[in-house]
C-alpha cells in the first residue's frame, strides 16, 4: 500500500505538468487577450496598449510565456494578476477560506441528507416517504443553481423571513464575540450552502438508494437475516458497508470541488469565494490567475481521487494495490 | 497687591493657553472655504448602498475601469476641478480659482489654502507636481497620461509657489481642463513608492484601508475582499456646512458589494439599502411601490451611454475578397439612409428599455446641454420612405420579395453585437425584424464581447456591429473615436489620410474645436460635426436609457441627475433620522 501511494504521487508531477500545458495553450486559443477590454476606452492610446502588453509579457509568443510562468512557478512565484496588479497568492488567498466554509457546508448538506434518506428509501422501497423523496430530488436535479437561489431570496424577501440575502458577514460582524461570529456566517451560509447542497443531494440520494437495492438482494444478506441477526446489524454492518464503495469514490471527486467555488451561485448571494473571481479570470484572459486557480484545481483533483483510492482500500479487505 | 498678582498671572496663563488652543486648531486655517449652499442637515447616521462589482484597486491613476474608480473618485480622492453633477459645468475643487492666458497657451491654478489630507498633513503645490509627475511617468499604465499629450508633447508644468500651479501648453488646447479632472494623490506616502518603481502595485486591494489617504469627505476604513467596503467621514474636511462645521454630514458609508443587479432591487425591497438605480423592467413594480413606502422614485433623465449600429466601410475589411458587393452596398448613402429610416425608435424604448428613455438622432449625448445640436437630421420610423431611398440606390425586390442590388446579388449581411447586455439584444431584434421587413437576408447573432473587440479593431472582419460608448461631457474626449486616423474610428480606423471629404472636414472641425477657449464657437463646430454625422450616418443611433433612481424619503438634500447619480454631492447629503 505505501508502495502505492508513493507511485502515486510520482505520477502526479508529470500529470500536472502536461495539465499546466494544455490549459495554458487553450486558455490562449480563443482570439484576443486581455487587454481588448482595455483596447474600448477612447482614452487609451494604441501606444500605451502596446506598453502593457510587453509589461505583461504577451508581447511573446505562446510557448514562450509559457515558459516564463513555468520558471516563476518554479521559484515559488505565482506571477502577479492583470486585472489586479497584486500577487496572485495574495488574491487567491484573501478568498480560500470562504470558498472552503462554502463547499464544506454545501458537502455536508448534501451527504448528511443523501445517506440516511437514500438508505431509507432503499430499506422502504416504493413507499410513500420514498416516492416523495423521489420527486424531490427530481425537482433538485433540474432547477438550475441560479434560479434556485434568486428564488431563494425572492420569498426570503417576501414572506419576511429574517435572513440575509447577500454576503458572509453582516456589517456589524467586527464587533461581535466569536460565538456570535459563527452564528453570522452560518446565517449568511444558508441560502449559497442549500442551494449548492441540494444540487448534489438528488444524484447522490438516487445513487445510495441504487446502491443499497443492489446490495440488499444479494444472498449473504438474506442469510444474515435468516441467522436471525438484528435488522439495524444488517443494514448497517454488513448491506452500507459494501454499498459505500462507489460513494467513497464519488466523494473522493467531490473533495476537489472543495476549493473551485460555484461562479453563479457565488453571484447571486454575493458570497465572496474563488468561483466568481476564476470565472471571470479565465474569460478576461488574467492569465496568472486563471493558471493558478486551474493548477489549484487539478491539484485538488489528484489529491481527491488518491484519498477516495486509500479509503476504498481501507473499507473493503477485498481491495489491494499491491 | 497679591490677587493683583494672581489674577494677572492666571491671566497670562489664560491668555497663553488660548493662544496655543487657538493655533493648533487654526494650524491648517482654509482660507477659501466652501460653504453648502443647501439647508442645514443633522450630522451624523450610516449610509448604506450597493456596488455592483468589487474593485480591482484602489489606486485612481492605474484603475482601468469603473469599478475601481467609482469607488474613490470624488469621494476619497479629489482633483483640481470638477463638474457640478446637475449642470455638468466645471467647477472648482482642490483649485479654487485659474486664469487662463490670452493666447490661450498659460494656466495658472491657485489651490485652496488649508486643505487637508485626511492624515493631517497639509495639501499643497508639491502634491499636485508629484501627481503630474505620475501621469507622466511612460512606466505607469494610466488612460490620464494620453489625454494630456497636445501635438505631440506633455505640457509642461511648474510649482509656482506653495499654493500655485502653472502648466504651458505647446498650443491652445480648449480641453485641457477637462483633463484638469485626473486625481491629486498624496506626495508624502507616494513618492518612496514611486522611487522604488512599485507604484504600479501601490494601494491595490491588499492595502491597510488606514494607509488610503486622500482629500476627499471620506477615508476607507475596511475592505471585506468581495462583501463590502466600508467608509468613515473625513474628520479634516473642507466642505464647511451653513453653520461652519465640517462636512459631511453622513459620518459612516457602508456600500455593499452585491454582484447582482436582482440582488441590489431584493435589498431595496428588504429596506436594507437608501438608494437603488432602478433598471426599466422594475420601473412598474417600484412605481407602485414608491406610492405606499417610504421612498422616491426620481427620473435623472437620459443617460450619457449611447447604442448605435456601425457600417464596416473598411476597404481593408479581409472578406472583401469573397464578397465585394457588401462595401458597395454599405458604401451607399441611400442604403445607409434606408437603413436609418427601418428604426423603429418607438417600439425601442417600449421593448428594449421598458417605457423609460429617449431617442437619439446625434453623437453627442442626449444629456449634453453644452453641445448637443437638437437640428440634426431626423430619421422618423418610414418603411415607405426606407423603400424609396433603397430604389434610388439602384436596389430592387425579386418575385420573391428579397431585395436585390442592381447586379442580382441577394442583400444579406451579419449584425452582431455583444452577448449577455440585454438592451442591445433587444434592440438587434427589433432592428432586424424591420429590415427584414425590407426583404434583406439579416444574420443576427450575440457575440462574445472580447470577439466582438476584435473584430472591431484589429480583425476588421465584421459587416455590422450594434454597439455602445459612455458619452461625456467635453466632446475631445471622443476624438478617437471622430477623427479618421483614431484607432477607434469604428467604421474605417486608422486612415493614413481621410478616406472621404467629410471625414476630412470633420478632421479640421475638430482641431479648431481644441484650438478656441470660446463656448459659442466650440458648439458652433461641434454643432457642424453632428449635422454631417447625421447626414452621412456611418453609425446610426438608436435609443438612450433614462436613470431612474429609488431614493428613501431620509436621505435629504439630494439633487439626482444621469450624469451626477444619487452622490455626487455625498458631502451636503444628511439622513433624517
Amino acid at each position: 500500500m505505501r508502495n502505492y501511494i508513493f507511485r502515486r504521487i510520482i505520477i502526479t508531477i508529470p500529470l500536472l505538468f502536461m495539465i499546466s500545458i494544455m490549459s495554458f495553450f487553450i486558455m490562449q486559443l480563443s482570439p484576443g487577450s486581455y487587454l481588448d477590454q482595455i483596447k474600448m476606452n477612447p482614452d487609451i492610446s494604441p501606444e500605451l496598449i502596446e506598453t502593457m502588453e510587453e509589461d505583461f509579457g504577451l508581447d511573446k509568443s505562446v510557448p514562450v510565456q509559457y515558459l516564463y510562468w513555468l520558471k516563476e512557478l518554479l521559484q515559488g512565484n505565482l506571477g502577479e494578476s492583470f486585472t489586479y496588479r497584486i500577487p496572485v497568492a495574495e488574491i487567491i488567498g484573501s478568498r480560500l477560506l470562504n470558498t472552503f466554509i462554502l463547499s464544506a457546508a454545501a458537502m455536508i448538506i448534501a451527504w448528511g441528507i443523501s445517506i440516511p434518506v437514500g438508505i431509507y428509501s432503499a430499506t422502504h422501497h416504493y413507499s410513500i416517504l420514498d416516492n416523495i423523496f423521489t420527486t424531490f430530488s427530481f425537482i433538485g436535479l433540474s432547477i438550475p443553481n441560479f434560479f434556485f437561489a434568486l428564488l431563494l431570496l425572492f420569498l426570503i424577501v417576501r414572506l419576511n423571513i429574517p435572513l440575509p440575502i447577500s454576503g458572509m458577514t453582516s456589517i456589524m460582524y467586527d464587533y461581535m464575540t466569536p460565538v456570535e461570529k459563527v452564528i453570522d456566517i452560518a446565517k449568511h451560509l444558508i441560502v449559497p450552502a442549500v442551494v449548492l447542497g441540494t444540487a448534489s443531494t438528488a444524484s447522490l440520494m438516487r445513487q445510495m438508494r441504487g446502491q443499497m437495492l443492489d446490495v440488499i438482494n444479494q444472498d449473504y444478506i438474506r442469510t444474515a437475516r435468516a441467522k436471525g441477526l438484528k435488522e439495524r446489524k444488517v443494514i448497517y454492518k454488513h448491506a452500507l458497508k459494501n454499498a459505500l464503495n462507489p460513494m467513497i469514490t464519488i466523494f473522493g471527486f467531490q473533495l476537489s470541488s472543495l476549493f473551485s467555488g460555484a461562479a453563479l451561485t457565488e453571484i447571486v448571494t454575493g458570497w465572496p469565494g474563488l468561483g466568481n473571481m476564476m470565472l471571470t479570470a479565465v474569460r478576461s484572459k488574467d492569465l496568472y490567475l486563471a493558471m493558478a486557480g486551474m493548477m489549484m484545481g487539478s491539484l485538488m483533483l489528484i489529491i481527491g481521487n488518491l484519498a477516495a483510492d486509500i479509503m476504498l482500500a481501507l473499507n473493503d479487505p477485498r481491495i489491494s494495490y499491491d | 497687591m497679591k490677587n493683583f498678582i494672581v489674577s494677572s498671572v492666571l491671566l497670562i496663563f489664560i491668555f497663553i493657553f488660548s493662544f496655543i488652543l487657538s493655533s493648533s486648531l487654526t494650524a491648517a486655517e482654509l482660507k477659501d472655504p466652501w460653504i453648502s449652499q443647501k439647508p442645514q442637515g443633522k450630522h451624523g447616521g450610516t449610509l448604506i448602498t450597493t456596488l455592483l462589482s468589487d474593485p480591482k484597486t484602489f489606486n485612481p491613476i492605474i484603475a482601468a475601469e469603473t469599478s475601481s474608480s467609482g469607488v474613490v473618485m470624488g469621494y476619497i480622492f479629489e482633483r483640481l476641478v470638477t463638474r457640478n453633477g446637475v449642470t455638468t459645468e466645471i467647477e472648482p475643487e482642490l483649485a479654487k480659482d485659474w486664469k487662463i492666458s490670452e493666447d490661450g497657451k498659460t494656466y495658472t491654478f491657485y489651490l485652496r489654502e488649508g486643505v487637508n489630507w485626511s492624515d493631517g498633513e497639509e495639501f499643497t503645490a508639491d502634491d499636485v507636481i508629484f501627481t503630474f509627475d505620475l501621469i507622466k511617468d511612460e512606466s505607469i499604465p494610466t488612460g490620464s497620461r494620453d489625454v494630456m499629450i497636445i501635438d505631440g508633447e506633455f505640457p509642461q508644468y511648474k510649482k509656482i509657489d506653495k499654493y500655485t500651479v502653472e502648466f504651458k501648453l505647446p498650443e491652445p488646447f480648449a480641453p485641457f481642463l477637462n483633463n484638469m479632472l485626473a486625481p491629486i494623490l498624496p506626495k508624502h506616502r507616494l513618492y518612496k513608492s514611486w522611487q522604488q518603481g512599485k507604484f504600479n502595485s501601490s494601494w491595490g486591494i491588499n492595502t491597510d484601508p488606514a494607509d488610503i489617504i486622500g482629500t476627499g469627505p471620506y477615508k476607507m476604513v475596511d475592505y471585506k475582499n468581495g462583501e463590502r467596503i466600508v467608509m468613515q467621514a473625513n474628520q479634516n474636511y473642507w466642505r464647511l456646512d451653513p453653520e461652519g462645521r465640517s462636512l459631511p454630514y453622513i459620518k459612516n458609508w457602508v456600500r455593499i458589494i452585491t454582484g447582482s443587479q436582482e440582488t441590489e432591487s431584493l435589498l431595496f425591497e428588504k429596506g436594507e439599502i437608501h438608494l437603488l438605480g432602478v433598471r426599466g423592467i422594475d420601473y412598474k413594480r417600484f412605481k407602485e411601490k414608491s406610492e405606499e413606502e417610504d421612498f422616491d422614485l426620481i427620473d435623472g433623465g437620459p443617460t450619457f451611454s449611447t447604442n448605435f449600429l456601425v457600417f464596416n466601410l473598411n476597404p481593408r475589411n479581409p472578406k472583401l475578397e469573397e464578397e465585394p458587393w457588401k462595401l458597395e452596398w454599405f458604401s451607399s448613402i441611400h442604403f445607409r439612409r434606408a437603413v436609418a429610416y427601418s428604426f423603429d425608435k418607438n417600439t425601442m424604448i417600449d421593448q428594449a428599455l421598458a417605457g423609460q428613455g429617449s431617442k437619439q438622432w446625434s453623437p453627442i449625448s442626449t444629456p449634453n446641454k453644452i453641445y448637443l445640436n437638437e437640428n440634426v437630421k431626423k430619421y422618423p420610423y418610414n418603411l415607405e420612405k426606407a423603400r424609396e431611398e433603397l430604389q434610388k440606390g439602384g436596389f430592387s425586390w425579386n418575385d420573391a420579395g428579397e431585395l436585390i442590388d442592381k447586379n442580382g446579388h441577394r442583400v444579406e449581411f451579419n449584425i452582431l453585437t455583444n452577448a449577455g447586455n440585454d438592451v442591445r439584444e433587444a434592440l438587434m431584434n427589433i432592428i432586424s425584424t424591420e429590415l427584414r421587413n425590407l426583404g434583406m437576408k439579416i444574420n443576427a447573432t450575440p457575440v462574445d464581447f472580447n470577439r466582438m473587440t476584435s473584430m472591431l479593431m484589429s480583425e476588421w472582419n465584421f459587416d455590422t456591429i450594434l454597439i455602445g460608448l459612455t458619452g461625456g461631457v467635453e466632446p475631445h474626449s471622443g476624438s478617437n473615436v471622430w477623427l479618421s486616423h483614431g484607432h477607434l474610428h469604428m467604421w474605417n480606423p486608422r486612415q493614413e489620410k481621410p478616406a472621404t471629404d467629410w471625414e476630412a472636414h470633420i478632421d479640421e472641425l475638430f482641431i479648431k474645436a481644441a484650438q478656441t477657449h470660446e463656448v459659442e464657437k466650440r458648439a458652433e463646430y461641434y454643432g457642424e460635426f453632428q449635422e454631417i454625422i447625421a447626414e452621412k450616418l456611418p453609425v446610426i443611433y438608436t435609443v438612450v436609457p433614462n436613470a431612474i433612481y429609488a431614493v428613501r424619503d431620509s436621505l435629504k438634500n439630494t439633487e439626482v441627475t444621469a450624469y451626477g447619480g444619487v452622490t455626487w454631492n455625498i458631502y451636503e447629503l444628511y439622513l433624517e433620522q
